[in-house]
């Protein structure tokens, strides 16, 4: 190969070419790769799984970005909220010696239907659907 | 037929011309020039808005393998690609940026176009097909704006289309199919995203293609100048000399939208609440605002018409003529002419004064 | 026979008019005058609940409401009383709403217990004895415009208790003569459950007077009973109390439970007077420095303000970031799940206990930690990606350079 200047210009171009294009590509595939994170999910997520609750036990989960309270009724079947009291935002929980639903800041309760029986709450909660699939129980928005 | 003394030809075309008459095609493609001379830097702007646009098909693509196109989840998958997803920032404040700078591109070059009396005959049709496809742009903007579902968008978009419903008769049956019902709601979300990936590429592809074909048909316009002074005749070759300028301010271009990515990235916003009132200051995008402010100052009725009426009258009217300029100066009479580039000019200037007023309001 | 007829008709046309003239108003003849005249009392009937009832105004000041003259309706014979006295209107109200079969037999959902309640309350005791400035039925729920109590305009609507009881209470001339403070009203207007009633509109939610001294039962809680009382609403706060060293402590000093700590009507949130162990400070008022009582007092002033560090810190941090166009709202969120374990420290303090407040700090901790490693990365995100954009800008300008002089190499244009 002749070392002339035409040769030297023209492997410089390229190479400088296909550095920037990789500059180019590189984010493009990295952007293509599904991150580790799955996206927080906001229209379904799998709250617990049948063998995990018992019966009249509640547990506290993440639905999207705001937590949420799942409850096994001592029947064995689930319901689910969104874990936010309505009086000043305090994250409830499930109580199984009154089989409801309490808040710990001002000795709010909630039946199992969500409904504001006791206290300062002046709004029932907001609830949540159910589904099971097969061992599993996610939850979803209410339609 | 592979590569001898008699056939220059690379292995590649070698090949090729051996299964496809692409010879004339090679040739013409040789033997394409463009014109030489002072007004020759706005020749870039076509490919400019050209490459703008194929960066917003990429950036496009890439964000739809990631964005999830309904009222619940819109908000939350645009805030994922911008937070989570490597490079997400990147192809979404890109996609962004190169949607403006498309726009102002297409403007740039439309109103060079109009000042260098390009219109005129024989390129009439290519006039049309490139307000065609500004107006297209126009619908890309507007369905895309919507897509992040954030508060300004929605509001914005609500303004938009109310403006749509003003038109006599035929403006309430389309708001109504635009919206996907009574008012912007969850049901106007997946309309605007067919009509911002499927719809409007179909439609643009077909008049781009015709846009482009009309050019390499008729060859680039040549300066008036060169009809009385045909001695200051210049013309470069379209490979490789144009073709490269091009390609650097190609490569420019990117880098100038990558520089506003990363130092202006775009914004994610409050999630768009229908129920919830307008805030203060709602402002459609830039490209909009000279309309916007426009209808602002039409007083309330004029005559039997509403003012808001009026005002879309009088816009269309204008982009009538506008769309209609190569058949009223046909370059017979200089006073025509004069009177035309005047209006032009006065036209540039009024929605430039619109717009900037829009911004500060 | 003529006068006798024309007597009958007379009787029958006036009893006639009057029962039309009932009908319209639902206080018979008395309101002729009583409307027109300044005592107001006219128009306060037409909203009152016993008015709307169909009950007129002889049901407590007897008279003949039949007459259209006062001298007739007020004639000695019919009963008539004027202005009751303060007794007359206990009586009065008293005889309804404390028979269980009345009232039975038009609003059974309503107590019957007030006027039982009220003999046992300080009002009630004081005018047995023939003081007549205390508060009786009509004082807190008027005379003539009477209201539900879940009426907006009702003086016993909770968020007007308040006023209803300050009224009298936090009137130091009018309570010159009785032995108690008058600053209740003015400490209670400032406190968090004041302000959360009369500010924020919580009726439900935040106590006014009666909710913790009873309606008609009036009397301040016993010393026994402090903890009950405020453990109505602050369950969790009095159960952990009760359990802690400090219920059996107070319990043999005779102190007032809560209210030994956080005082009885100026209730306010966290302030420098909780904090450490110097003179002044409220653990110090029984522990002397040095006691563990004060080393603890002196843990949670520490931890409480080293939590309260962090919070303005990330603030700060994720404000910079924001501001500068990273998304921070995980960090948000790790905030938020910090800011609900602060809340459930200042409610585990109630245990006083180090060991269960260390659990809790420790996780407000790891939160806080998890938001600051928030902003952290987004700061640092912010150099990569400028890093990035110059390492692609340099590789652009090297290729520019090389088209540039490619450009320069292609045959000159002729």
């Amino acid at each position: 190969m002749k070392f002339d200047r035409r040769t030297i210009l023209n492997w410089f171009l390229g190479g400088s070419t296909f550095a920037w294009m990789g500059s180019v590509v590189y984010p493009v595939l990295r952007f293509l790769m599904p991150p580790p994170e799955q996206e927080a999910a906001v229209s379904a997520v799998k709250a617990a799984s049948l063998t995990e609750m018992a019966p009249n036990s509640g547990k506290i989960f993440k639905f999207g970005r705001k937590p949420a309270l799942i409850v096994r009724q001592p029947d064995g079947t689930f319901r689910a909220f969104l874990a936010k009291c309505t009086h000043l935002d305090c994250v409830v929980q499930y109580r199984e010696d009154k089989e409801r639903i309490w808040c710990a800041c001002h000795d709010g309760f909630y039946d199992l239907n969500g409904t504001n029986v006791s206290g300062p709450p002046p709004r029932p909660l907001d609830a949540l659907e159910v589904h099971m699939q097969g061992d599993d129980v996610y939850v979803t928005r209410k339609s | 037929m592979s590569t001898s003394p008699e056939n220059p030809d690379r292995a590649l075309l070698a090949w090729a011309k051996d299964r496809y008459p692409i010879g004339k095609f090679v040739e013409w493609a040789k033997h394409k020039t463009v014109p030489v001379g002072r007004g020759a830097f706005w020749y870039y702007f076509g490919g400019i808005s050209l490459f703008l646009f194929l960066i917003q098909v990429g950036t496009g693509i890439l964000l739809m393998f990631y964005y999830k196109g309904s009222a619940d989840t819109a908000f939350e998958s645009v805030r994922f690609i911008s937070a989570k997803v490597p490079f997400g920032w990147l192809v979404r404040s890109v996609h962004a940026w190169s949607a403006n700078l498309m726009i102002l591109s297409v403007f740039i070059h439309m109103f060079s176009v109009f000042f260098m009396r390009a219109y005129r005959k024989p390129r009439e049709l290519t006039w049309i097909s490139g307000l065609v496809l500004l107006a297209l742009l126009l619908g890309f903007g507007f369905s895309g704006y919507l897509l992040p579902w954030n508060e300004l968008a929605f509001f914005a978009t609500k303004v938009g289309t109310d403006i749509v419903g003003v038109i006599p008769l035929i403006g309430e049956p389309i708001m109504y199919v635009l919206r996907g019902g009574e008012d912007v709601s969850g049901s106007t979300l997946p309309r605007f995203f067919a009509l911002h990936v499927a719809f409007f590429p179909a439609l643009l592809t077909v008049f781009i293609a015709a846009h482009l074909f009309f050019i390499q048909m008729q060859g680039i316009h040549e300066p008036e100048a060169w009809e009385a002074h045909p001695e200051q005749r210049k013309t470069m070759p379209f490979f490789p000399h144009f073709f490269m300028r091009e390609l650097l301010l190609w490569l420019i271009t990117l880098n100038i939208v990558a520089v506003l990515a990363v130092f202006f990235p775009a914004e994610l916003g409050i999630e768009a609440d229908p129920f919830s009132s307008a805030p203060a200051g709602i402002k459609p995008e830039w490209y909009f605002l000279s309309t916007f402010e426009f209808l602002k100052y039409m007083p309330a009725h004029v005559g039997p018409l509403e003012g808001e009426e009026f005002g879309l009258l009088l816009i269309s009217l204008g982009f009538l003529l506008w769309c209609l300029v190569p058949w009223i100066d046909r370059g017979r009479s200089r006073r025509i002419t004069t009177i035309v580039m005047v209006t032009g000019v006065a036209i540039l200037v009024f929605l430039t004064i619109l717009t900037y007023r829009g911004f500060a309001a | 026979m003529t006068k006798l007829f024309t007597m009958t008709l007379v009787m029958i046309s006036v009893t006639l008019a009057s029962t039309a003239l009932a009908d319209d108003l639902p206080g018979g003849n008395c309101l002729e005058c009583h409307l027109t005249i300044d005592d107001g009392v006219g128009e306060l009937w037409q909203d009152d609940v016993h008015a709307l009832a169909g009950i007129g105004c002889d049901a407590c000041h007897g008279g003949d409401w039949t007459q259209d003259h006062s001298d007739l309706a007020k004639r000695p014979g019919t009963g008539f009383r004027g202005e009751l006295s303060a007794r007359e209107i206990v009586s009065s109200c008293g005889g309804c709403h404390g028979d269980v079969e009345y009232m039975k037999e038009r609003k059974p959902l309503l107590p019957v217990d007030q006027l039982e309640k009220y003999w046992t309350s300080e009002h009630g005791k004081l005018l047995v004895k023939g003081e007549t400035r205390v508060a009786q039925c009509a004082s807190c729920h008027g005379a003539h415009g009477v209201r539900e109590v879940n009426d907006a305009k009702s003086p016993v609507y909770a968020s007007n208790v308040p006023a209803t009881c300050g009224g009298c209470h936090g009137d130091a001339e009018y309570m010159s003569d009785f032995d108690i403070k008058t600053t209740q009203y003015d400490e209670y207007v400032q406190s968090v459950h004041g302000k959360a009633l009369l500010e924020k509109n919580d009726v439900r939610g935040a106590p006014a007077c009666n909710d913790c001294h009873g309606n008609h039962g009036a009397a301040p809680p016993s010393i026994d009973a402090i903890t009950n009382i405020c453990g109505t609403c602050h369950s969790y706060n009095a159960e952990l109390f009760l359990g802690s060293p400090l219920a059996p402590a107070f319990k043999e000093k005779s102190l007032a439970d809560c209210v030994a700590c956080h005082g009885k009507h100026l209730i306010r949130h966290v302030a420098d007077e909780w904090e450490g162990d110097k003179p002044g400070a409220t653990c110090r008022k029984c522990h002397e420095q040095g006691e563990e009582g004060s080393e603890l007092a002196l843990y949670f002033t520490d931890t409480f303000g080293s939590v309260r560090e962090s919070f303005d810190d990330i603030e700060q941090l994720l404000g910079e970031a924001e501001v500068k166009g990273m998304d921070v709202t995980e960090g948000e969120d790790y905030v938020e799940a910090a800011r609900q374990g602060l809340m459930q420290a200042r409610t585990l303090m109630h245990s006083f206990s180090k060991p269960v407040m260390e659990e809790k700090v420790s996780e407000i901790a790891a939160n806080q930690a998890a938001a600051l490693e928030v902003g952290y990365a987004a700061l640092q995100g912010l150099k990569d990606r400028r890093r990035g954009l110059a390492i692609s800008t340099l590789l652009l300008l090297l290729l520019t350079l090389g088209v540039a002089i490619k450009i320069r190499t292609l045959p000159p244009l002729d």
